[in-house]
């Protein structure tokens, strides 16, 4: 009886590991090496993983009878790195200089207290970066300083729909859309009231934009693919061109109705 | 030309270190991620002025970016998703997906498609270096590797 227990411990802190991981961004090669190396650490033997973009599935046999069978569904990511090389270190501690389970235990609970990078100042990173990228696109001042404003009203957004259960697809969306309304109207002004600096539209839209792009997902996809795990792969894939259509969707929304109302080009 | 790729190489610099934070990236780390991102970046931009095409562009990019954030993988104990999601950034074909959604619209089907497969091909030549580099063995990294004991309560 209390060897099940231990097991069951064991096997519920590699269950929460992995959870973990791919709530926080971890790749599917990752998070499944990462509960193996776990779970043979503490000499659990015939264990059996399958682990997906968005669930993992962990069923262990020590006794022919009672099998341990864990099912997580992972539906949201929220990419937390930091608290990716914690478990990271975590795992090779655990790995390397044989943490007991306690010890483990608490450092898990730890780690799922990290705390976000602080929501007052994300706007000011977000524009600091967007401001960058438009620049780096050979956009002039004045275009970074509109993907400075884009990039701080594209955080406020995320932020306040941060705790509304929204649909995805509709906030990547509206994102776009936002972007999109904030350059298109900033460079016609700006074009009105300081034709010296050379506003082009495409140059902010880009810079603002950016921060959205899920360019890590369609080339993590690409990845699984090339480790046979297809289906994680596919499941990668899907999200980053729904994510993408939607954005340009959002985008190209504004875009189509300013071409038609106030007769912008590109 | 030098001035050009410096300049871009502070741009990108800043831009990562800005952006590590939006994904919670421990402060200790800021700086490795942008240097990663900017150097992969700077390779692209330099190979684009010798004249090699887009694609290709990428992959040297995708590359270096890669080989770097192996190594920073080894010698600061992380996992190496840090440094490649933050530096990936400049390198993804956003440009050519917008304007291929912009012709979408406007309906130009030509310009579409040559923006399209062009983002189409630039993601699969940085797919490409990422998995070539990620499968060279874990012992060529390993040099990089610090021997201290410092990390195991911590």
């Amino acid at each position: 009886m209390d060897a099940s227990t231990t097991e069951q411990r064991i096997m519920n802190l590699c269950i929460r590991m992995g959870n973990l991981l791919l709530v926080n961004g971890g790749e599917v090669f990752r998070v499944q090496e990462t509960m193996d190396r776990v779970a043979h650490a503490y000499q659990l033997e015939n264990v059996y993983l399958y682990v997906l973009t968005n669930g993992i599935f962990a069923s262990m046999e020590s006794d022919r009878h009672n099998p341990i069978t864990h099912l997580r569904c992972v539906p949201t990511t929220n990419v937390h790195l930091g608290r990716l090389a914690a478990l990271n270190a975590l795992s090779r501690d655990i790995e390397q200089h044989r943490l007991d389970l306690e010890t483990a235990e608490q450092r898990l609970a730890e780690i799922e207290q990290l705390p976000f990078f602080p929501a007052r100042f994300r706007p000011l990173a977000c524009a600091i970066g967007s401001a960058c990228f438009a620049l780096l696109f050979n956009g002039s001042i004045g275009d970074a300083l509109i993907a400075f404003i884009a990039g701080c009203l594209l955080q406020l957004f995320a932020i306040g729909m941060m705790s509304r259960n929204m649909n995805k697809l509709v906030y990547y969306m509206l994102s776009g859309a936002i972007v999109a309304t904030t350059c298109l109207v900033l460079t016609q002004f700006g074009n009105y009231l300081l034709p010296l600096l050379h506003f082009t539209m495409e140059k902010s839209m880009l810079g603002g934009v950016i921060s959205l792009v899920p360019g890590i997902a369609l080339t993590t996809a690409i990845r699984d693919f090339s480790l046979g795990d297809y289906l994680a792969g596919n499941i990668r894939l899907l999200d980053a061109m729904f994510i993408g259509g939607s954005i340009a969707l959002g985008v190209g929304l504004v875009l189509a109705l300013g071409n038609f109302f106030l007769g912008v080009g590109l | 030309m030098i001035m050009t790729l410096l300049y871009q190489f502070t741009i990108v610099f800043v831009a990562i270190g800005a952006f590590s934070m939006l994904f919670s990236v421990s402060p200790r780390e800021y700086v490795f991620c942008g240097l990663t991102g900017a150097t992969g970046f700077v390779c692209y931009s330099a190979a684009l002025m010798i004249g090699l095409s887009q694609p290709l562009a990428s992959l040297c990019g995708a590359v270096v970016l890669t080989l770097l954030t192996r190594i920073l993988s080894a010698v600061r104990c992380c996992p190496s998703t840090i440094f490649l999601t933050a530096g990936i950034f400049p390198l993804v074909p956003g440009l050519d997906i917008y304007r291929a959604a912009y012709y979408v619209i406007i309906g130009d089907n030509e310009l579409f498609f040559y923006h399209g497969m062009l983002a189409l091909k630039i993601a699969v030549a940085i797919a490409i270096g990422i998995i070539v580099v990620f499968a060279l063995p874990n012992q060529l990294f390993g040099l990089f590797h610090k021997k201290t004991k410092s990390s195991a309560k911590e």
